[in-house]
């Protein structure tokens, strides 16, 4: 298994343990969907930033990072390599 | 130390985290119904670390302070509640009751202030707790966080910078009321600087093109919470007779000319249109329901209805 299929299901589990979200598929689109509101995404941010020891800026804040599962696992990705 | 959480958004699901992390014994969450799916967003996490709820509306009603002293309650917070809560119920717990509000107090005082100082161009912004009073957000400031605003933040991106600086407000403040509650600082507010804002947004929601170019990005940044829903909807303006909402707008810096309104020639995806200095780079827009790039729907040469009052 590829490291960012392993942060995808990291990240699958942040959505389903502490945010109660099902996520169908890595690919499935968290916004048009309406799976991750404003808050969920505000509460997704921290949960990433402490499970990844991450500090994401926020002026690099793309919201097509936050669309799938498995964007989200490249950015992560991306933010451990700037770490 | 006993606590009793009144909390909603996210905001208050964090500050519920974060009180649990403390160690202290959380009597209760008190929130609202409200939210996605089945309930509350904070009552969902509230059980799902086994903790009590109660009905947020109970604040309002003089009674509730008889049960808050029954439970021996020491500290009341309220994280971004919307209910007015009764002045004997603020006298109810031991050590006092206090408020994290998302602004700096006392100049955005009231709600929505991330919206309300984007939309005056504010450069720097707050989170504030304060020990609560009888009268909404007047009273003595215990800590305060600053931080800046950049002129690529938007109403989303301020709230995020809001929560984040709020979280240590928290454990500074638990901390201190556990030590010694009365290090708690109590800093008066000047209130000659209060200034008050109303839920809703400015101009009935409509942009003016006449205003200038800093006014109008100003206005739309100030509604910006995309991919998420706006509390105050889109700036909307009129072309040919159709509705549009301004969703992504940037300044150019260049100066223009034109009558306010127009539309020139569209750049990539974009299109500029003439305010009343300079022109304006329109990205995102609103049509039908519909979220579109600006160029797939503003024709060069067309014009805005300048139909509010210049902001100035």
């Amino acid at each position: 298994m590829s490291e960012l299929k392993a942060l995808e299901g990291e990240i699958v589990g942040i959505f389903r343990d502490s945010l109660k979200i099902a996520v169908p598929a890595s690919d499935t689109d968290l916004l048009a969907t309406g799976l991750l509101d404003s808050l969920g995404f505000v509460d997704l941010l921290f949960r990433l930033e402490q499970r990844f020891a991450l500090q994401i800026a926020l002026e690099s804040l793309d919201t097509e990072n936050f669309r799938t599962v498995a964007n989200l696992a490249a950015f992560v990705a991306a933010q451990q390599l700037i770490v | 130390m006993k606590l009793v959480l009144v909390a909603e958004e996210a905001a208050g699901v964090q500050a519920l985290r974060a009180v649990t992390r403390s160690g202290h014994e959380l009597v209760a969450v008190m929130t609202s119904g409200e939210g996605k799916g089945t309930g509350s967003p904070v009552r969902d996490v509230a059980m799902q670390i086994a903790c009590a709820t109660w009905p947020a509306e109970w604040v309002r009603d003089p009674g509730f302070a008889a049960r808050l002293r029954a439970e021996g309650v020491d500290a009341l917070l309220n994280v971004h509640s919307l209910f007015l809560v009764h002045p004997a119920v603020l006298a109810a717990p031991r050590w006092g009751a206090y408020n994290m509000h998302p602004g700096p107090l006392p100049e955005y005082a009231g709600l929505n202030p991330v919206s309300w100082a984007l939309y005056r161009g504010e450069t720097t912004h707050a989170v504030t707790i304060h020990r609560m009073g009888p009268k909404v957000d007047t009273g003595p400031i215990a800590y305060q966080s600053s931080f800046p605003i950049e002129t690529h933040d938007t109403a989303l991106t301020v709230s995020v910078k809001c929560a984040k600086a709020g979280l240590p407000l928290i454990s500074q403040l638990l901390t201190t009321l556990a030590d010694d509650p009365a290090g708690v600082p109590e800093i008066p507010q000047d209130l000659c600087r209060r200034r008050y804002y109303r839920p809703g947004p400015p101009e009935a929601g409509r942009i003016g093109w006449s205003s200038p170019g800093r006014a109008v990005v100003n206005f739309v940044r100030a509604c910006d919470y995309v991919p998420f829903r706006s509390p105050w909807g889109h700036p909307r303006t009129v072309l040919d007779g159709r509705e549009v909402a301004i969703v992504k707008a940037t300044r150019t810096g260049e100066p223009c000319g034109a009558p306010a309104g127009t539309i020139a020639e569209a750049t990539g995806r974009a299109a500029l249109v003439a305010t009343d200095d300079e022109w304006v780079r329109v990205h995102r827009v609103l049509v039908d329901g519909h979220m579109v790039e600006a160029s797939e729907v503003l024709a060069a040469g067309r014009r805005f209805d300048a139909d509010t009052m210049p902001v100035r």
